[in-house]
């Protein structure tokens, strides 16, 4: 005999991420989860934006690593809170790994969360976390032809920041082109252009307001 | 790739699946997936070979189907299966989007022999 079953096989992911959307929501928090390649810069531009929200928002970070604590470290630096994951060779965060460390915040205080996960521009895409949105960070020297060529993080993503902005010159990537084979792929994507490097600082104000904006809509309407 | 604990899921919801019946063969277990669950056909049929070994799947066939990407226009409402970038709304020609499927793998079905039908 043959039955249908047709349950969903994502469905234990997405009953924490149900779990991790109503504390945030219970809170009036906004929740992004911040994916990119590893090396893409994505803590980089965290510490460069917590930089400019500072004073403006309440921020708190997930920090999502194979290894090390090196993250938390910096991005605590920055005097924000942090919590770090450790997936021991996990190539993606899932919802339950980050419902175990909302626990450690102090909730009520927080208005922007901050999932950084694991470097890998595959895997995290499929992973609901119960964020709101999915920040995508691709830094030049990945190359031109790589929206094209992992289409589903940019399907999946609200918003794009292109880093390192500041190599252009020197790598030989045609960042124009790029933009377009990006919208090509999501016409409702938002497009920043950073570069996070010291002293050569530029555009991280645009995606910090972009954040700031989301955050304090948000607050508002809760 | 996360194939494996995917796997595990698959699995354990079978096992549970099964045991309300008096199940004398498995014969085959069905999944669907859609091309934004980012997983690979192979290693989920690696995982199964791996993780059935030994257990009431060890002789059951693995079958996998690919369903297409739905895509909800948000500009005229209608749904579409979206075939290949750029996404772009049979109806009305736009290109804006929200995507409503492709991005699971689900258990679909499994067919089994049951002892109460001999």
């Amino acid at each position: 005999m043959k039955i249908d079953i047709m349950q969903d096989m994502m469905n234990t992911n997405l009953a924490y991420a149900a779990e991790n959307k109503a504390a945030f929501a219970a809170n009036g928090i906004y929740a992004i989860n911040v994916l990119g390649s590893p090396g893409a810069g994505k803590t980089t531009l965290l510490e460069s934006t917590f930089h400019y929200l500072q004073g403006k928002v309440q921020s708190a970070v997930v920090e999502g690593d194979l290894a090390t604590a090196r993250d938390a470290a910096r991005i605590a630096a920055c005097g924000v809170p942090v919590i770090q994951i450790n997936t021991e060779g996990g190539c993606h965060l899932d919802a339950k790994m980050v419902a175990k460390t909302l626990g450690g915040f102090e909730l009520e205080n927080i208005d922007l969360m901050v999932i950084e996960n694991v470097g890998n521009l595959v895997c995290p895409a499929a992973y609901d976390l119960g964020e709101h949105e999915k920040v995508l960070v691709m830094s030049l020297t990945e190359g031109g032809d790589k929206p094209a060529k992992y289409p589903t993080a940019f399907l999946a993503a609200a918003a794009v920041v292109l880093n390192k902005f500041d190599l252009l010159p020197y790598i030989g990537v045609d960042a124009e082109k790029m933009k377009k084979e990006i919208l090509e792929i999501n016409p409702q994507i938002k497009i920043f252009e950073t570069s996070c490097r010291e002293g050569q600082v530029f555009g991280v104000d645009k995606f910090a307001d972009y954040l700031l904006e989301k955050a304090s809509k948000h607050r508002a309407k809760v | 790739m996360h194939e494996t604990s995917l796997m595990e899921n698959i699995l354990a919801t079978a096992t549970s699946t099964l045991a309300a019946y008096n199940v004398k063969r498995v014969n085959e277990v069905s999944v669907i997936y859609g091309p934004l669950a980012n997983i690979i056909p192979s290693a989920l049929e690696f995982a199964f070979e791996a993780l059935a070994e030994k257990s009431i799947f060890a002789e059951a066939a693995f079958v996998m189907r690919l369903v297409p990407i739905e895509a909800e226009c948000l500009d005229c409402g209608q749904s579409y299966e979206a075939e290949k970038i750029p996404f772009k709304c049979p109806y009305c020609g736009s290109n804006r989007f929200n995507i409503t499927g492709g991005t699971d793998v689900f258990l679909e079905s499994i067919d089994f022999d049951d002892d109460d039908e001999l």
